[in-house]
């Protein structure tokens, strides 16, 4: 079993926009439920507010979350009704992400996965976590969505990049994986998964300076 | 195998003809299933992984995934909101046609897929891969990409469809072709490498269901890794007692790394593991390996000769 600070998790709930104190306060593990408004924001997103420049209009003083997602909506009369929530890989985002903490503000990122070390040390220096999401909980976070307040780049971009302006009520939970004290869960998990390549590389006969035949090396 | 023969009575005689609106209903119907209900073995695995997890995080992964499939069983939103790349793998009957001809079956296809984007049980996902534009519906540009295989028994047709996700597809894909100077040393440690990269924080959606290719030529290898990873039930062994071996050893190794259930730790990060192997050069081996998320998703409806659907659970995909 890998041991990590997870099993002493709180259930934290929280309103937007988030504030540096707050966010300051979650610990690795924590269970964090949001009410009020969020953006969405995949690699469509990174590019118009990082490589151009062009964020999408939106008051980030106010809607302080972004979440990785491409949801899917469907369209009732003029409405938009969202139809599933599952958060997509936030690693693929790191090299736009430290700089779009500094310029908007940011105070939680909820995604997949974990984020780089340099967004790590961003999160810390300005006051901000990651989030990742629990299981597969597309369809109950879509039933935690209350409004549909904007899109931006919807034409341009299609639905699952453009970016959306959600509002929720207890949406969650998610967990607290990058804190803004520079720990990490799954840097803890690797290394502990570490431990275990180095008896299994025993049992199946691998020596640790193993490479491939043929392979160059000067 | 051995003669080929020259006169089948069985081959030009008492064709069944599916019209094409029974094949487009069927194709329909599976992607729909395949996005929203969890295959049963699947669901029993997880099930299972939930009550076998000591870590309270670890269950809770499960058991939301689990809820959540739920809901969408019962026709509120989806397995999954990323639907990824659509596949259709098509077992053919031998005495089976479709009206208008077989190859009127990717043109099927790709209205399925349409309809299915249309409905919103498939996310618009697909992008041209040079402009990233969003393509229509999700048609064109090779996709669906649809599978054809022929059945001397099979009366009618089966057809398995698959929502291939990017977390398994784009984090969990590789593949080397190395020297056989290697041996099954440097199999092994590709294979463990893979495992631990391709789980690390839960890119892969662990706990996964993984699909090897061992052989080959690296075409062949990955397409046997991909369709082992998606095609095969949970608890399947092949026939071969020393691959099936293979299979439960590398099982073990990969769930005692402690990834756990979307990486965050615990006992389970792999529910089953597939091996298929093809016939290799003597100087190399190409090895292939390919996750499938924890959601599983795949559906088979099998068309009888009268164009009726039933839907099953067992791809039956592999001929050995």
């Amino acid at each position: 079993m890998v041991s990590t600070m997870i099993e002493q998790a709180r259930e934290v709930q929280l309103a937007t926009p988030l504030d540096e104190k707050t966010v300051r306060a979650l610990g690795l593990g924590d269970r964090v439920y949001l009410t009020g408004q969020f953006f969405t924001g995949r690699s469509r997103f990174h590019q118009h507010a990082i490589d151009e420049a062009n964020p999408p209009p939106i008051d980030y003083a106010q809607i302080n979350v972004l979440m990785h997602v491409g949801p899917v909506l469907k369209r009732d009369g003029n409405r938009w009704v969202p139809v599933s929530l599952d958060q997509t890989s936030s690693i693929r985002f790191s090299k736009w992400e430290p700089e779009t903490i500094r310029r908007l503000g940011l105070r939680a990122i909820i995604g997949k996965t974990t984020m780089d070390e340099a967004t790590a040390c961003v999160m810390r220096e300005c006051g901000c976590v990651h989030l990742t999401r629990v299981g597969t909980p597309g369809n109950l976070l879509a039933r935690c969505v209350t409004r549909v307040v904007d899109v931006f780049n919807l034409e341009e971009d299609g639905m699952t990049e453009a970016t959306w302006v959600f509002e929720a009520e207890n949406l969650g939970p998610f967990i607290v994986d990058i804190d803004a004290r520079g720990n990490n869960l799954f840097r803890d998990v690797r290394r502990a998964t570490e431990l275990k390549m180095k008896l299994l590389y025993q049992r199946f006969g691998i020596p640790a300076d193993f490479t491939y035949a043929g392979e160059v090396s000067d | 195998m051995s003669a080929v023969v020259t006169c089948s009575s069985d081959a030009t005689a008492n064709r069944d003809v599916l019209t094409q609106q029974q094949v487009l209903h069927a194709l329909i119907a599976a992607m729909e299933r395949a996005a929203t209900t969890v295959p049963q073995d699947i669901r029993a695995s997880l099930q299972a992984c939930a009550e076998s997890e000591p870590s309270e995080t670890a269950q809770l992964h499960l058991l939301t995934s689990l809820r959540n499939f739920d809901l969408s069983a019962s026709g509120e939103g989806l397995i999954c909101t990323d639907t990824g790349w659509p596949y259709y793998y098509v077992v053919i009957g031998n005495s089976v046609d479709l009206a208008g001809g077989l190859s009127h079956l990717n043109d099927l296809a790709a209205e399925a897929v349409r309809r299915c984007t249309n409905k919103a049980r498939l996310r618009s996902t697909m992008v041209h891969p040079l402009s990233r534009t969003p393509i229509d519906g999700n048609v064109g540009f090779g996709f669906p990409h649809v599978t054809v295989r022929h059945d001397e028994q099979l009366r009618g047709m089966r057809i398995i469809a698959v929502p291939k996700g990017g977390g398994g597809e784009v984090f969990g894909t590789f593949c080397r072709t190395m020297l056989s100077a290697d041996g099954m040393t440097g199999v092994y440690k590709f294979l463990l490498d893979s495992f631990r990269d391709s789980t690390y924080a839960g890119k892969t959606c662990p706990p996964n269901v993984i699909g090897i290719g061992i052989g080959g030529t690296p075409d062949v290898c990955m397409m046997l890794a991909k369709q082992a990873a998606v095609l095969r039930l949970v608890g399947d062994r092949h026939p071969d007692p020393e691959v099936a071996a293979m299979e439960l050893e590398l099982l073990d190794a990969f769930n005692e790394m402690g990834v756990g259930p979307m990486g965050c730790g615990g006992v389970t990060a792999a529910m089953d593991v597939h091996v298929e192997i093809a016939a290799t050069h003597p100087a190399a081996t190409c090895v292939a390996f390919n996750a499938q998320c924890h959601i599983g998703r795949r559906a088979v409806v099998r068309l009888t000769p009268e164009g009726e659907q039933i839907h099953e659970e067992n791809p039956k995909w592999f001929q050995r």
